[in-house]
């Protein structure tokens, strides 16, 4: 009797676990394909000068800080060296408790000012304002009482002068040519609403004059596997669903909005751990319910550098607030979830997100189980399975790798032999050791939601040369 | 239910698809390596092939005629983007380097107006977008090509305009306004406006600023389109003019004193008149400032009464600092506090019974290095501003 429960149990389970795999390989595979396609045709693009070669839009750049007195001035002397023609830089201290501000305010002499802030969203109290004008580039320091990252982007809304706005991460550095790359979709289409910018991780290039010019494959494995794992997991994907206007996510680390469109979506969701989701549901909700014609674009051209944490302490605390972040958006919207009056988002990007981001640990947990099922019931083709898996990990790895190098081409890096051997080597164990850390940590993350639901983590800062 | 051979066939299916696609990767970057490593090589070849058909030292200007072979290679070459690409960047080092500069002169006139541009812009009209936009932005490098006269090159570079993107259009629109043929320039705008294709407004004016013709006049026949363009496109043509040209301020006048006039147009037009001071324009300008159902409007016209200092509009901004809005505050503060500067008194400034308005009036005070301890109310006002 239990056999044949246990049987019938495999049996359906395999049936959900093949439709389950076939989707995501063949999503995978789409998105590597058109993220490669892309890619390459971009590259012909800039080699054939198809690119703006200046720009008007004023663009703010708001860059929320909390705790980061380590990084705070390397990131604004890279923001200073932008080759951009008007452009302001709005530092918000989010009430650190260090001396992030007095590191700004001592460098770059800034003087206080009693500036009136017109708050058109809500968010926690201004303590001072400081500005200093630096060459054409105007800096702002706002210090307010602490309210979390997505209250300091509110407070930099409301006090940045431009109709477009870029958040960062204050640990974030940008490539020269940054700005002008991520503001092509808004020149050419005013429909324009947002544009998110590939984040690449700073500690695999080196930088001359405010270009990475150099990529080396760090010594640190955490590190090299999340440079592998980025491509994998958002490059591609984000290339797709940019086809049909479907990403959900503009990453918080560099992405460009349209102020008006965001304040009157209400601005950024306070508190929320994965803000840069969040508020771009809202618009696609806002826009959508507006009968507004929007498009939010993302540019694989337009890079971001960001520090990935170096240790497995660190990683936890940053995808476990991921994990509750992506738990959090799809929750407060999932009125989206297979609605028709929002298309594709509502059964393509949502759906990817619930069942092979959200799910995914829980999923890959419960086929563990069927397997260890299957296998005490006599049940498990063993021979079959290893095969299986070998193969599939195979095909994960050359996928990996094709998105990677791709990658590194489009953005004229030189990858020696030696770290293309590694790349080669790391897209497996990316696939078969580093992939199950995130099981592990994801599967983990909404244990204790309701206690750790406000807290955000805090990831070690390396001082960089 | 599953066989294992079907299995191993769907997956080995996929593999194959990423196998290939990585292949397909690493042998167009061994290709893409190996043309630049010989990029230095390549150069020279092409430097080498048109100093070949300029004699030493070099023909005057208009006296060169290239022979049929050389033609006819660069007939057979150049209809590869790749190949006008390396061409480019040989004519380029000549034109940028003075001591082989002749060199560029003597060539450019050879091909001034030559068929085999015409016959390359027809040829790249059936190329891929990207290359068709490098093609017009190679004519906007070197619109000598080109010739003067409207030909069948323009033509076609117009025609380049029909399903295009962003950056062609924007290629072709430069190419024409660099070979300076404003009936060309009109045509491409026409077009634009037909199709209604999205062009930034200041991007776009920026390329019509490198027209090379008679830029007064080529504002002249942009504004006769009024009433045929869009808004949008007429919007882009007021931001050109204000440019190039102050002898628009009575035909504006109309427009701005008509309510039915579109916001955008005139907000431009408003603009235009912060540019260029038209006395008669300043009592509508205040008006606007006080108009409620406008807020951009009277946004906009309080920063452009910075062009009209006086007592009218002292007492204006006087009244206007007290609005609701926060960037009207805004301007009518750095307004009145830049008047009293001009004036060097600051006592006459009447804020103190708004909160707001002494707010904003003590940070642009502060912004200008003023001492803002002399905003206390005096006992005794001073004259309020005279001109």
């Amino acid at each position: 009797m239990l056999r044949e429960i246990a049987q019938s149990f495999v049996y359906y389970a395999s049936i959900l676990f093949v439709i389950y795999l076939v989707v995501y390989a063949t999503y995978s595979f789409l998105s590597t394909t058109v993220g490669a396609f892309i890619l390459r045709y971009r590259d012909k693009m800039r080699k054939l000068s198809n690119e703006m070669h200046y720009v008007y839009v004023p663009i703010s750049i708001i860059l929320p800080a909390y705790n980061e007195s380590v990084t705070i001035l390397k990131s604004i002397e890279s923001l200073l060296e932008l080759d951009y023609h008007m452009y302001e830089i709005v530092v918000v201290d989010d009430g650190s408790k260090d001396d992030t501000a007095m590191h700004i305010i001592n460098e770059y002499n800034m003087i206080r000012y009693d500036r009136p802030v017109r708050i058109q969203i809500k968010c926690q109290p201004v303590i001072e304002i400081y500005e200093a004008q630096l060459g054409h580039v105007k800096l702002t320091l706002i210090r307010k009482e602490n309210g979390g990252k997505a209250d300091a982007l509110n407070m930099g809304i409301n006090a940045c002068r431009f109709p477009y706005f870029i958040c960062m991460d204050a640990d974030s550095h940008l490539q020269r040519d940054s700005l002008k790359k991520l503001i092509e979709p808004v020149l050419g289409d005013d429909k324009t609403v947002s544009v998110g910018g590939v984040v690449l991780l700073s500690q695999c290039v080196e930088f001359t004059n405010g270009m990475a010019t150099s990529f080396n494959l760090p010594k640190n494995w955490l590190v090299s596997m999340q440079a592998v794992e980025y491509d994998r997991s958002f490059l591609g994907s984000r290339i797709l669903m940019d086809m049909f206007n479907g990403n959900l996510i503009v990453s918080g680390a560099f992405g460009l909005f349209k102020k008006s469109i965001v304040i009157n979506a209400g601005g950024y969701e306070a508190g929320s751990l994965g803000e840069d989701m969040e508020i771009v549901m809202r618009m696609h909700i806002y826009c959508q319910s507006n009968n507004i014609p929007y498009r939010m674009r993302y540019i694989p051209t337009a890079v971001c550098f960001t520090q990935a944490p170096t240790t497995v302490k660190d990683i936890s605390t940053q995808r476990r607030r991921w994990h509750l972040g992506l738990f959090q958006s799809l929750i407060t919207h999932r009125r989206v979830f297979l609605n028709y009056r929002f298309g594709p988002i509502g059964f393509i990007s949502y759906a990817y997100y619930l069942f092979y981001e959200l799910l995914s640990p829980y999923i890959e947990l419960l086929g563990t189980a069927v397997i260890i099922t299957a296998f005490y019931f006599g049940l498990l083709n063993f021979n079959f399975m290893v095969v299986f898996f070998a193969l599939y990990a195979i095909y994960g790895s050359v996928l990996s790798l094709t998105i990677f190098t791709q990658h590194i081409y489009m953005q004229d890096f030189k990858l020696s032999t030696k770290d293309l051997m590694k790349a080669m080597l790391l897209c497996v164990l990316e696939l078969v050791v580093f992939r199950w850390l995130l099981v592990y940590i994801r599967f983990m993350s909404l244990f204790g939601y309701k206690r750790k639901k406000h807290t955000w983590g805090e990831i070690t800062r390396v001082k960089t040369e | 239910m599953f066989n294992d051979t079907r299995v191993y066939l769907a997956i080995l299916m996929y593999m194959f698809g990423g196998m290939f696609m990585m292949a397909f990767n690493f042998v167009e970057m061994y290709r893409v390596r190996i043309k630049e490593l010989n990029q230095a090589r390549i150069d020279a070849k092409w430097r080498g092939f048109i100093l070949l058909a300029v004699p030493t030292p070099p023909n005057e200007i208009d006296t060169l005629v290239l022979n049929a072979k050389h033609i006819a290679h660069l007939h057979r070459k150049l209809k590869n983007a790749s190949n006008l690409l390396d061409f480019a960047r040989a004519l380029t080092y000549f034109k940028e380097h003075e001591e082989v500069r002749a060199v560029f002169d003597s060539y450019m006139g050879a091909l001034r107006g030559h068929e085999l541009f015409h016959w390359l812009a027809f040829s790249y009209k059936r190329a891929k977008m990207e290359e068709r936009a490098y093609f017009a932005y190679f004519i906007s490098l070197f619109p000598e090509v080109a010739g003067n006269t409207y030909s069948n090159l323009m033509n076609q570079l117009i025609g380049y305009i029909n399903n295009s993107n962003i950056y062609c259009r924007t290629n072709v629109i430069k190419a024409l306004c660099r070979i300076g043929n404003q009936y060309a320039v009109i045509k491409a705008l026409d077009l634009i406006n037909d199709r209604e294709y999205y062009m930034y407004g200041r991007f776009l004016a920026d390329e019509l600023m490198a027209y090379k013709g008679d830029r007064e006049e080529l504002a002249l026949t942009l504004w006769a389109k009024y009433g045929q363009w869009s808004t949008a496109m007429m919007d882009i043509v007021i931001i050109y003019i204000k440019r190039v040209s102050g002898s628009f301020k009575n035909v504006f006048m109309p427009l701005l004193t008509n309510d039915r006039t579109d916001t955008e147009l005139r907000m431009s037009i408003i603009r235009y008149y912060k540019q260029y001071r038209h006395d008669p324009a300043h009592d509508t300008l205040i008006a606007l400032m006080f108009n409620e159902k406008n807020i951009n409007l009277s946004i906009v016209a309080t920063d452009a009464l910075s062009a009209y200092p006086g007592t009218k509009t002292a007492e204006a901004l006087h009244r206007a600092i007290k609005s609701r809005n926060w960037y009207i505050r805004y301007h009518a503060a750095v307004n009145l506090v830049d008047l009293s500067v001009s004036i060097g008194n600051y006592h006459w400034l009447d804020v103190h019974d708004d909160q707001y308005a002494m707010d904003i009036v003590r940070y642009v005070m502060q912004l200008r290095n003023l001492h803002v301890s002399d905003l206390e109310p005096q006992e005794e006002r001073t004259q309020p501003y005279v001109t």
